[in-house]
């Protein structure tokens, strides 16, 4: 297997302030996250709302450096790096943000919008548009600006600015997460159909664990800052080993807990698990391997 | 674009219209007016006050009157000022030219201090400089356009760096343009700077909060995201989108400058419509006031609309809606 992007025990702690910025308290967005993503193989990373997802896509690309932790592009150290010699690596690896409302530049059109994510800069004649036709756009929309166009539309600009560069993965931020139900699935049908014809390996992040697993091949669970599972998309599929991932199967019949994000002891699942146990009120459990590369973390297993 | 500017200026007539009629009912509804200032005098008789009256055309119904002065306005005469004995066309012409310098060069300086500092500390926000700039700008904005005016005369006075109070010095009769225009920038300095720095403040606070606002969107971390250069990202993603809500304040400034610079005007000494305004207005100089309104009217929906003009160029959601 061909290693591309890989991130070994990241934290990031940020310190959030009152109105009055006197009361400060700290949220752990990452605790001990490691992840590997290799060639072909796509990996799906599932959580709800504040599981620290977008936070880890944000820290792959160096967006938010980390606390502590390294991430590694073909065994490279980039968090030693400086923003200036990332470059490269940022033109390799791109990212498709949720919301296509916000994501294009208003004053950009099209053309300016995928012309500057070319990499290198001199473009053949036609590119654009060919760039256009293979994420489903009309060539002609290359004249247009983002608010001429629908959210499905913009979601489709976003997809040919990331592959504009002829990057070897795409972390894809929610890509679905603002459009409707159809616009959903011929987005979907597209990034698969790219990933097919461009050989692209996917990041790619999501709420719903039922898109990402006929999408990609390994699963990561995380929940509150943490991996509480991580295994292929079938074993995610047949045997969900941790309680949170049986109730992301189930989540229609599921209500969160209301827990203030501070800083206690124990696991990160504790209040929302119908299987704790004594010692789930002390400590958080290690991610370990229950069955061939089915990784969990839940004491249900020791 | 042209519908936008053709619009505007059609706009502009029911506008005027509705201002001067306002504000000559007014004016004319409060008690006394210029003439009744020289009853006071024993040695003026009433009969040519009363003459005078009706030679101005004020002794018929005030209807009357405001229809007269509106037809003649529509021929661009403005009638005959009390105070001054010359036509309000004249006056205005004179002090117009004056204001407009006045209104450019401190709008000019005001935006080439307050743009780029803002842009560093929205930047740098929460550094040192940052926190030192705000600072700046709270004094800048605190401090009131006469007492800095008053400061700065003052000053002035003391050192003899520039000259205070008219627009121009004593010269020979062959003085070159250059050595004229260079008198009259050295004079327009003390007025400009006193309008500039009391201005600054507030721009400085607007453009660092729009280009914070805009630094945090999606797009700019996308551009970041791309491996965007950092000036890239500051200049072309950030500023020129953060320049937007600057465009509607700079068509509200140009307005404001030309009327609200009075008291800066009066204590620099400063020959503008500002302080021609306040004169006229208190000594109940009816024409004057009138022919000052519709000029400043209409600078004011005249900058209003380079305001709309700046920003239908600029951001292509106004220009192709």
């Amino acid at each position: 297997m061909e290693e591309i992007l890989r991130c070994e025990k990241i934290s990031k702690v940020f310190v959030v302030k009152d109105f009055l910025g006197i009361n400060k308290r700290k949220v752990k967005a990452l605790q001990d996250v490691s992840i590997t993503l290799n060639k072909r193989i796509d990996l799906g990373i599932v959580g709800e709302s504040g599981s620290g997802k977008t936070t880890l896509a944000k820290v792959l690309l160096l967006l938010v450096r980390p606390d502590s932790g390294s991430v590694y592009y073909r065994n490279t150290d980039l968090t030693s790096l400086p923003d200036s010699k990332l470059r490269f690596f940022r033109n390799n690896v791109r990212i498709i943000f949720q919301n296509p409302y916000k994501s294009l530049n208003p004053r950009l059109s099209v053309e300016k919008t995928i012309k500057e994510a070319l990499f290198p800069k001199k473009t053949d004649p036609g590119m654009i548009e060919e760039i256009l036709i293979q994420t489903g756009l009309p060539a002609d929309y290359k004249h247009k600006y983002p608010h001429q166009m629908s959210g499905g539309e913009r979601q489709r600009v976003a997809i040919a600015r990331a592959i504009a560069g002829s990057p070897e993965c795409i972390i894809a931020d929610e890509p679905t997460g603002n459009l409707d139900a159809t616009t959903e699935v011929h987005i979907l049908k597209l990034l698969d159909g790219l990933k097919k014809t461009l050989g692209l390996t996917f990041l790619f992040i999501t709420h719903n664990l039922k898109i990402v697993v006929s999408f990609c091949e390994t699963i990561v669970i995380m929940y509150r800052g943490c991996i509480v599972e991580q295994a292929s998309a079938t074993q995610i599929l047949k045997y969900p080993l941790h309680p949170y991932t049986r109730v992301l199967w189930n989540q229609s019949s599921f209500i969160n807990p209301v827990e203030e994000y501070k800083d206690r002891e124990g696991c990160v699942f504790l209040f929302g698990c119908p299987y704790r146990k004594k010692i789930c009120f002390n400590l958080q459990p290690e991610l370990k391997e229950k069955e061939k590369q089915h990784m969990v973390s839940c004491f249900l297993y020791e | 674009m042209k519908r936008l500017i053709i619009k505007r200026l059609l706009q502009l007539i029911p506008m005027l219209i509705g201002m001067s009629f306002v504000s000559f009912i007014i004016i004319q509804s409060s008690p006394g007016d210029y003439f009744a200032q020289m009853k006071m005098n024993p040695e003026i008789s009433p009969e040519t006050i009363e003459s005078m009256r009706t030679s101005f055309g004020l002794d018929r119904p005030i209807l009357v009157q405001y229809f007269l002065w509106l037809k003649n306005m529509c021929k661009l005469d403005f009638g005959v000022s009390f105070a001054y004995h010359i036509p309000v066309k004249t006056l205005i012409k004179f002090r117009l030219k004056n204001t407009i310098c006045l209104a450019i060069f401190s709008l000019f300086m005001s935006w080439i201090i307050a743009v780029p500092l803002a842009v560093i500390a929205g930047y740098k926000e929460g550094t040192f400089f940052d926190k030192l700039l705000s600072m700046c700008a709270y004094f800048s904005i605190s401090l009131p356009s006469f007492f800095v005016a008053l400061l700065f005369v003052y000053f002035i006075s003391k050192t003899n760096l520039l000259p205070i109070g008219g627009t121009r010095s004593i010269f020979e009769v062959d003085a070159s343009t250059i050595m004229v225009f260079k008198d009259y920038m050295k004079h327009l300095l003390v007025p400009g700077l006193v309008l500039c720095l009391v201005n600054v403040g507030g721009l400085f606070r607007l453009m660092k909060n729009n280009f914070i606002e805009t630094f945090n969107t999606p797009f700019i971390l996308a551009a970041w995201a791309r491996g965007v250069s950092r000036n890239s990202v500051i200049f072309k993603h950030t500023l020129r989108n953060a320049l937007n809500p600057m465009f509607t304040i700079l068509g509200m400034e140009i307005g404001s400058l030309l009327n609200g610079a009075a008291l800066t005007e009066i204590i620099c000494g400063w020959p503008g419509m500002g302080s021609l305004v306040l004169e006229a207005v208190l000594s109940h100089d009816l024409y004057l006031v009138m022919g000052s309104l519709v000029i400043s009217g209409f600078l004011l929906v005249l900058g209003n609309l380079i305001g709309d003009i700046l920003i239908a160029f600029f951001d292509p959601r106004i220009r192709i809606s």
